[in-house]
């Protein structure tokens, strides 16, 4: 029942936006793989953590994410069944998106994946430096994920990771935060796994110093924002600005405040994300070294357990593992991407970092998945 | 250990209800695959404390395993069995604690991709069960009022937009006096119940949850949130000492919480209801966000007690909840934020969709009747046999003509 609930969602979607359904894998060309010069750049947001269809793209979730229907969607091919076979947590799910591999650890583990991330794939393939890979995570346990502990990759091949909430509570150390505390939310699963500063200050000042960041006008700046995922986005903006690297994967967590079981509280976080996947498309067109050369992926990295599964409390958790917590949707838009494009065909999560591979020219060899010829 | 080798003495430690239940059935107990054993002990263990509709669950079906052979008890377990457990799990002391049990076996199933397999077999079990031994009709009709909206003037929200399909969209309320009117049809209903029929089976049947201060009800099962302030201020400062415990990660922070005794949070057994005093602190320990706020709370707490009391009445009344402050300091127990009526009334509207689905989980759902009041609006959505669905009526009435509606 709620995998045909999630596929007839899905058909709303198609005639919501009046967007040409396009199921036969075999009616795509490789338009542009060939076409486009080296120095594609691709910009991956995770719509976290864990959104359901019904809040979002469903009929009657469009009202929570109109800068993606009216702004993003006519832009896009968009992927109607996206399904994460692995474990629902938001760690270890997130980082198998990045290694293309259905990682098994606890979720809670402060760990490096097994396989290696798509991060290191590009970097040691392409041979890139260190400062053209970049991930901004929230701070519960994800700053593990820019590389794996696979002996052949390795954090030598691995992103850069930054946590914009370390980084302020860094700056705001021994000053007093209290208009800061908003943007120092943390883990809504667990309220066990608290941010930790950085251990040096040297390296916030490093980090600064490799964004044109004065701590000063970052804190002033941070005052005037209301959540955490706002301050990664602010990041992730002077990154584009500063370093302008070619791979950022931007990982967006408000939403999971859901487990707090405040409906409404679930339902801002989803309003707020789709702001700010707007405003990075914005930035992304705005910014000369981005646009016109960037393809952008937004996908959650789950959903969230459907209202009528017993075992669950609906939008509250993702402990079912049902149908509608499984699967999810993803949206990919930029230079020789087809337009206003849905793509039906259940595809999986695990296709991302090949299909990262294939656009930007690197192996994934390690990586489960497969490339989505849709976009390539 | 593996349920083959049980022992009587296994269960010494088991509360004096829950020894009898498992060592009168250790034969069967015996045959069963570790999965399941540790499932179902953690049922048996809580015996003690468990409400009567529960009782009768378990021991309807501990009899309906105990009659079948060993071939079709086999049959039956054929997808627990089938499960691969780790050695570390067998070592668990999971007769005397099978609640940590679980929680090894979840991380366990998810890490080894058995997840999927385990809940397809779990729903088939449940759908035996349901088929061989009913849950009998309840002996009066269901009946399930939710109020939102408490302190709310004026609000823009599309209210009852998920349960509208299902009822009457009522536009014409006149509001005085209806909370009282809706509690007292309640508590009409336990009283006329508790003088006709048996203490035991009117014992927890008629409820009232309340986000804040509960209004005086005669005759209901009451839970406040409010009424549990000092409990939820002593679980928050427990539950900050555990996150500041080194080495203290989320699972070890669960099975801390959901081996807490009532006492721990000043709940007195000498002095209350030791079976509902269990059932409170289970919702501070084992729900999320209940602890911080109050509509979680009534929402959880409607669920909980459908699911487990199986109640004939049940009133939920939700209350502003506190502004979103960061996790740390609401846990912390600091001092609530400033109450959010808009958002707690989006948070109820959720939360009376939840509780009609669960209500519809219980046994003669089709006769059941619900109410959802926008309190001191003139707004209702009502649901019962004989009404139409998917309408609307501005008709003018006042909330005793509203409680006739509901039969």
């Amino acid at each position: 029942m709620a995998a045909k609930q999630g596929w007839d969602r899905r058909e709303f979607l198609r005639t919501a936006v009046g967007a040409a359904a396009t199921t036969a894998l075999s009616g795509f060309s490789p338009l542009r793989a060939m076409q486009l010069p080296r120095g594609q750049k691709a910009v991956v947001v995770t719509f976290g953590g864990g959104a359901r269809d019904e809040e979002t793209f469903a009929p009657e979730g469009q009202e929570n994410i109109p800068h993606m229907i009216r702004e993003l969607i006519p832009q896009a091919t968009f992927f109607t069944q996206v399904i994460n076979r692995g474990i629902l947590g938001h760690y270890v799910a997130t980082a198998s998106l990045a290694t293309g591999v259905y990682e098994t650890w606890n979720n809670f583990a402060l760990t490096a994946p097994r396989n290696p991330t798509v991060f290191e794939y590009f970097r040691r393939d392409l041979k890139r430096p260190a400062q053209d890979a970049w991930v901004v995570a929230p701070s519960n346990g994800f700053n593990r994920i820019g590389s794996s502990d696979h002996r052949s990759y390795g954090e030598n091949f691995g992103a850069q990771v930054i946590l914009p909430k370390q980084l302020l509570a860094a700056a705001m150390s021994g000053k007093g935060g209290v208009d800061y505390d908003h943007l120092l939310r943390d883990n809504y699963e667990s309220p066990t796994s608290v941010p930790t500063a950085p251990s040096r200050e040297e390296d916030i000042h490093r980090t600064a110093e490799i964004l044109k960041l004065s701590l000063s006008d970052f804190t002033a700046h941070a005052k005037s924002l209301a959540s955490p995922d706002e301050l990664s986005v602010y990041i992730a903006r002077q990154l584009m600005q500063q370093l302008a690297p070619s791979l950022l994967w931007i990982t967006l967590h408000d939403i999971d405040i859901a487990h707090s079981g405040a409906y409404s509280l679930y339902i801002d976080g989803i309003r707020r994300s789709d702001r700010l996947c707007g405003e990075i498309w914005q930035a992304i067109e705005a910014n000369p070294e981005y646009k016109g050369r960037t393809t952008m992926f937004i996908l959650p990295d789950f959903g969230r357990d459907s209202d009528l599964n017993p075992g669950g409390n609906g939008f509250q958790h993702h402990r079912t593992g049902d149908a509608l917590s499984r699967t999810t949707w993803m949206m990919v838009l930029g230079p020789g991407v087809r337009q206003n494009t849905v793509i039906n065909r259940p595809v999986d999560s695990l296709d991302l970092v090949p299909t990262l591979g294939g656009l930007m020219g690197f192996s994934t060899s390690l990586a489960k998945g497969s490339p989505l010829q849709e976009v390539l | 250990m593996l349920p083959s080798q049980l022992k009587p003495t296994d269960f010494a430690a088991y509360p004096p209800q829950a020894r009898r239940i498992a060592t009168d059935n250790i034969t069967l107990l015996q045959k069963l695959p570790l999965a399941f054993a540790g499932v179902l002990l953690r049922e048996v263990i809580a015996y003690d404390w468990r409400f009567p509709a529960e009782r009768r669950q378990l021991e309807e079906q501990l009899r309906l395993l105990s009659a079948l052979s060993t071939p079709e008890l086999a049959s039956r377990m054929q997808g627990f069995a089938a499960i691969t457990l780790s050695s570390e799990l067998e070592r668990t002391s999971w007769v005397n604690n099978p609640a940590g049990f679980i929680e090894q076996l979840t991380a366990h199933l998810w890490s080894t991709h058995q997840m999927d397999g385990f809940r397809t077999t779990a729903d088939a079990y449940a759908a035996y069960l349901s088929q061989a031994a009913p849950t009998p009709r309840p002996p009066m009709r269901r009946l399930g009022i939710v109020v939102v909206g408490k302190d709310v003037q004026q609000a823009d929200y599309p209210l009852f937009r998920k349960l509208r399909p299902h009822g009457v969209h009522l536009k014409g309320i006149k509001p005085e006096g209806g909370l009282d009117i809706l509690l007292a049809a309640a508590s009409q209903r336990a009283a006329s119940q508790s003088s006709s029929t048996t203490p035991d089976a009117v014992s927890y049947s008629h409820w009232y949850i309340d986000g804040g201060l509960a209004a005086p009800a005669e005759s209901l099962t009451q839970v406040s949130y409010e009424a549990l302030q000092r409990q939820r201020t002593l679980l928050l400062n427990r539950t900050q000492q555990i996150i500041q415990s080194e080495g203290m990660g989320p699972e070890a922070l669960r099975s801390l919480l959901a081996q807490m005794k009532p006492e721990a949070v000043g709940l007195d057994d000498k002095t209350g209801d030791p079976v509902l005093n269990r059932f409170k602190l289970s919702l501070l320990t084992e729900g999320s966000g209940t602890q911080i706020f109050s509509t979680t709370f009534v929402q959880w707490a409607a669920r909980e007690c459908l699911r487990r009391a199986q109640p004939q009445t049940l009133v939920t009344r939700y209350a502003p909840r506190q502004q979103q402050q960061t996790m740390n300091e609401m846990l912390s127990g600091a001092k609530p934020g400033a109450p959010d009526p808009l958002g707690s009334l989006v948070d109820a509207d959720m939360g009376a969709y939840y509780t009609w689905i669960n209500m519809n989980r219980l046994s003669g759902a089709d006769q059941m009747s619900f109410l959802a009041w926008f309190e001191g609006h003139a707004e209702a959505l009502v649901i019962g046999p004989g009404l139409p669905q998917g309408t609307s009526s501005a008709s003018p009435m006042d909330m005793h003509q509203v409680v006739a509606l509901l039969g």
